[in-house]
């Protein structure tokens, strides 16, 4: 890292660097501002720095119940694409041939085609099958989403596992069950978790979809969010998204602490 | 439980990929407490070998049975065979505690049995003070030691080795050869050794297996294998040898006359079976060739000039050319060399007609 660090930078470079960290960084920023208003609409503190609407947003029964639903359907479907993922990536590692590959492939698909297009498509299947606003249907299309990340977030770190760990388990008198559990898994964990994480985030957060298939009875988190945009440009959402962002930056932080650790 | 009882009985193994036979038909007893060597360049079939009978690989042919029992078709797991990988294969997310116990664990042993077990096998390999390093923390010789009281500890019918060895340097490697064979005669386990070293296969094994092309090429004792090659491949691979071509002119009992141009010499058959008007090729270890100095007799004498001469201490090795055979190889103990051999110089070359051995050229 010493070699890096002192070559010099040019001026150029470095005023890139910080515009582009600048346009990611600041529109972020902005809902803390917003977050902290004394206006009932959206809009940056005027006279005064107010909480009401960090207190109305966790007094609101309607926000807090939304809250809810998100976790839970993030908690549920993470569950479900972290266990399938972790099974395909090392179903698909252990056996390593063409048919395989494009097994792994095939379960990128949902974050290859467009999120609208699945959408779509995923709405006129669930009126079929009556999941349409129902908890199962969106956990269901949230876990098939999130799978991806498991999968690629698995798959890496099988790409670092020593195959003949996983022999020496077998001729220690280790069953394919122990083995899983014992060595495979241990050793693997740091990418299960992060693929965990990725999914979390990313139902934790889905809009898209959301919108297409859930009406009334389930209305998670981003989807009252846009509702409140649309409808009453509600400065609650500030307060929502800035604890949004505060729930991610926490899950990306413990992601990158866990890799860290893994490593060394 | 028997001796004979515990002997792995290998039949007619046939193992191929693609188009490609990595085994070839291969028959072999391994008996109970054998320490038995399979040695053979890369590309011989020796690690399919050890990785069919370990069961990691399906056999296309032939049987495996262990005793009375057939593990032909066993998955790797119910063998109780103990294998130490080349590399060692530590759990790298366990303490060398739980790397030993790891075998007893997944056979769901008590844990004071296990703790007593444990304690037992790192005491044998001389590491019970390191039970609570983790692998990353251990030298190439404690990890060694490690993978071998794991791959012991449970007590399995017989221990599989994969070039344990290769990754350690010369030192560690003379050390290690010291410390297996002393495991060997101590738990007096059944022990399969890998390896494409001639040098260990000679020193640690009983019985020396040499491989080559998915074939056995030839099986014995090692001061055997080293005495009597049956192949110029096993001349050349187990130790070194000068081949010398020529034709048989007569054979008179034991007895061969082989020219090579002007030059006549006389071998002994061995187990030869050669006709005048053959082609006999003869194996000559570069020991057994000495310098014929004033008026020495010898039953084969050549001359040769000395193209390079290097000391060893306790012995000479020098390289010679000589006009029938090509380059020629010879050691001898520095006491014998009264004085130095210059680049040049003329010598004459001599050994008798039992120093060479009469094999078959397969190369």
């Amino acid at each position: 890292m010493d070699g890096f660090s002192s070559q010099p930078i040019s001026p150029a470079t470095r005023t890139t660097a910080w515009a582009i960290i600048a346009f990611l960084v600041l529109p972020i920023t902005i809902v803390f501002a917003v977050a902290v208003t004394d206006r009932d609409y959206l809009a940056m503190p005027v006279d005064e720095i107010s909480f009401q609407h960090y207190a109305n947003l966790f007094t609101s029964p309607e926000w807090l119940h939304s809250i809810w639903q998100s976790f839970v359907i993030a908690f549920v479907s993470t569950a479900i694409a972290g266990l399938l993922g972790t099974l395909c990536a090392i179903g698909c590692w252990r056996i390593s041939n063409r048919l395989s590959e494009l097994v792994r492939v095939f379960m990128l698909l949902p974050v290859m085609v467009p999120t609208i297009v699945y959408a779509l498509g995923i709405y006129q299947f669930f009126a079929e099958l009556r999941l349409l606003d129902t908890y199962l249907g969106l956990i269901i299309a949230h876990a098939v989403t999130g799978l991806p990340y498991v999968v690629i977030t698995v798959s890496t770190s099988l790409a670092g596992f020593d195959g003949k760990l996983e022999r020496a388990a077998l001729g220690l008198g280790a069953s394919m069950g122990q083995t899983l559990r014992l060595v495979i898994l241990p050793n693997i964990m740091p990418g299960v978790v992060s693929g965990l994480i990725f999914a979390f985030i990313h139902s934790w957060d889905e809009l898209v979809i959301t919108l297409f298939i859930a009406g009334r009875a389930v209305f998670t988190l981003p989807r009252r969010m846009w509702d409140g945009i649309n409808e009453a440009l509600d400065p609650t959402m500030a307060a929502v998204a800035a604890v949004l962002v505060v729930i991610t930056v926490a899950l990306l932080t413990l992601e990158l602490l866990l890799r860290g650790r893994a490593k060394k | 439980m028997n001796t004979t009882n515990r002997d792995l009985r290998v039949t007619n193994l046939e193992k191929s990929f693609g188009d490609f036979r990595a085994i070839n038909r291969i028959s072999l007893t391994i008996r109970a407490g054998e320490f038995l060597t399979i040695l053979g360049p890369s590309g011989s079939g020796k690690t399919t070998f050890l990785n069919m009978v370990a069961g990691f690989l399906d056999t296309d042919g032939g049987t495996m049975t262990l005793g009375d029992r057939d593990i032909t078709h066993l998955p790797p797991e119910t063998r109780d065979f103990g294998m130490v990988f080349q590399g060692y294969a530590l759990f790298p997310h366990l303490s060398v505690f739980d790397n030993v116990a790891f075998p007893l664990k997944v056979r769901k042993w008590s844990s004071d049995k296990i703790a007593r077990h444990v304690e037992e096998a790192l005491d044998l390999v001389q590491l019970g003070n390191l039970r609570d390093r983790m692998p990353k923390q251990l030298s190439g010789g404690q990890q060694q030691r490690v993978a071998l009281a794991r791959a012991m500890v449970f007590r399995p019918n017989l221990l599989l080795l994969d070039e344990p060895l290769s990754a350690l340097d010369k030192k560690l490697r003379a050390e290690m050869q010291e410390e297996l064979k002393r495991l060997h005669r101590k738990v007096g386990l059944t022990f399969i050794y890998i390896t494409h070293d001639q040098d260990e296969a000679l020193s640690m094994s009983d019985r020396v297996v040499v491989m080559r092309n998915g074939v056995i090429v030839q099986q014995g004792r090692p001061d055997e294998l080293y005495k009597t090659p049956r192949t110029s491949f096993v001349a050349g691979f187990l130790g070194r040898s000068n081949f010398l071509r020529g034709d048989v002119v007569s054979l008179d009992g034991e007895k061969l006359t082989i020219r090579n141009g002007d030059l006549t010499l006389r071998q002994h058959a061995g187990t030869a079976t050669l006709q005048p008007g053959d082609t006999a090729l003869i194996a000559l270890r570069p020991e057994a060739v000495s310098l014929i100095e004033g008026d020495a007799q010898a039953d084969n004498v050549i001359e040769a000039t000395v193209s390079d001469s290097n000391y060893f201490g306790s012995n000479f090795s020098i390289t010679a050319e000589t006009d029938h055979f090509g380059t020629f190889e010879l050691t001898m103990p520095a006491a014998q060399l009264s004085h130095d051999l210059a680049v040049g110089s003329r010598i004459r070359l001599g050994w008798s007609a039992s120093a060479g051995v009469i094999v078959e050229d397969d190369e």
